[in-house]
């Protein structure tokens, strides 16, 4: 397996904060990360801490409807797009040399023109020599800050058809950043994959729990997720989640095993958590005594202890 | 005039390709003199941008009209912009002879002025019109040699 330069691990660990920061990824989609993630937020809130929940699958984000809450406190995410100012421009023709998209055109002297994607690196900005271009604003996105009794949500959306999702999820923890001295700890709630995305959403973890389920795309989707966090010298943790479905439990075992690490917890699909799955409500506020909230409140208690000063 | 004929090769012996971003060779001909400037397309195996990086040569080179297999969305958005006029339905065959069916004026040319958005639809209705004609031309020419 590759290694990253020290550089990049270590800034992949540098937060602003210390306020300890838990991911929930987990390669595969449909796994059940947001259940596990809504629920632990909401376990971590009942022991009495202050708990800040953000989801960073910007393109599906869901956790909102699993705790009932609405979007609000909308702020736009945007890019710097070039906007050109006539009369400016001395034909140099560094900025359609600088833009790796080729999508800077000029169709005759001294007129320059946006004609395909930009994803803002203000190249062409940064090489003009007669600030004959500036910073224009193109919206990528939103984040938003919905509250509840203790528990405060931040999510970040995506606009339809756009591929900058990696920036909507530094905007997002970057809002978060600004406020995370007021939280005992944040649970972060990652997009499926091992794309930049995820990579963004986990930087600055103490901890990811990798959530699977034993089928034969859960483990292989487990073998590359937990790659990752051995990239990044993240440390991991494995959740079996529907570990009563007739798979094999043991190949995840075996997956998490050549990783180095245990299937610290299993979770059956019992008829609570079934329940509250369908009635969108976390299984540790529907039905706090079943099996599953158990589970959940076991891991809170687990992580608060180690994490929580 | 200064036609551009997308090509395979630097001369007019070459093969034409049918692609025009992607094309390794950009001949600018001039259709009076048959004289060629071979541009060599240094954008062809860029990952994104290649139809419009490829506009912006053969505009630098003073082509004023492009002969080509297919032309892309932002390469035409590209074009139009530039006034370049486009010729589709180039065939795999010698850039001479390419050259010389356009002088039979066997090609159609379209200098739309659209945007980029609507230039994606209209490609597709012009690319199947010109198909048929063409279609049609060969069969003619069928004939009469028979």
């Amino acid at each position: 397996m590759p290694e990253l330069e020290p550089e990049v691990i270590e800034d992949f660990h540098r937060i602003p904060f210390a306020t300890p920061m838990i991911g929930v990824t987990g390669g595969k989609g449909g796994v059940g990360k947001t259940t596990v993630a809504v629920n632990l937020a909401v376990a971590l809130v009942d022991m009495g801490l202050r708990v800040a929940l953000i989801d960073c699958d910007v393109d599906t984000p869901n956790a909102a409807i699993l705790l009932g809450l609405s979007l609000t406190a909308e702020e736009p995410v945007t890019v710097t797009r070039p906007d050109f100012i006539p009369g400016r421009c001395v034909d140099c023709g560094q900025c359609l040399a600088a833009c790796r998209l080729h999508s800077l055109f000029r169709p005759k002297a001294g007129t320059i023109v946006l004609m395909g994607e930009c994803n803002g690196c203000e190249a062409c900005f940064l090489v003009c020599p007669s600030d004959a271009i500036e910073r224009g604003r193109r919206r990528i996105g939103s984040t938003w800050k919905s509250e509840a009794a203790g528990l405060t949500l931040y999510t970040g959306t995506l606009d339809p058809g756009l591929e900058e999702g990696t920036l909507v999820v530094r905007r997002l923890k970057e809002r978060l950043a600004a406020e995370a001295e007021l939280f005992d700890i944040i649970v972060i709630d990652t997009a499926p994959g091992i794309h930049c995305n995820v990579i963004e959403a986990l930087k600055g973890a103490r901890l990811a729990i990798a959530v699977t389920e034993p089928t034969p795309l859960g483990s292989h989707d487990l073998d590359l997720i937990l790659s990752l966090l051995e990239l990044f010298k993240v440390r991991g943790t494995v959740f079996v989640n529907r570990a009563d479905l007739p798979g094999r439990v043991d190949e995840i075992a075996g997956v998490a095993g050549r990783h180095g690490m245990e299937i610290e917890t299993g979770l059956n699909l019992d008829q609570q958590l079934l329940d509250s799955y369908v009635h969108g409500i976390p299984v540790v506020t529907m039905h706090p005594h079943s099996r599953a909230a158990m589970t959940f409140t076991d891991i809170a208690r687990r992580i608060a202890g180690e994490y929580v000063s | 005039m200064k036609l551009c004929i997308t090509a395979t090769g630097p001369d007019l012996d070459s093969v034409t390709d049918l692609s025009f971003g992607r094309a390794p060779w950009l001949l600018i001909v001039d259709t009076d003199s048959l004289n060629v400037e071979a541009v060599e397309n240094s954008s062809a195996a860029a990952r994104q941008g290649a139809g419009i990086a490829a506009t912006q040569l053969i505009v630098d080179h003073g082509a004023e009209a492009l002969l080509t297999g297919r032309v892309g969305p932002k390469a035409r958005a590209a074009l139009d912009a530039a006034g370049v006029r486009i010729y589709e339905g180039l065939a795999r065959e010698p850039v001479r002879e390419a050259l010389q069916r356009f002088k039979e004026e066997r090609f159609s040319g379209v200098r739309a002025e659209k945007t980029a958005s609507t230039a994606v639809g209209d490609s597709r209705c012009r690319g199947r019109g010109m198909g048929r004609r063409q279609g049609m031309g060969q069969g003619q020419c069928m004939r009469r040699g028979g």
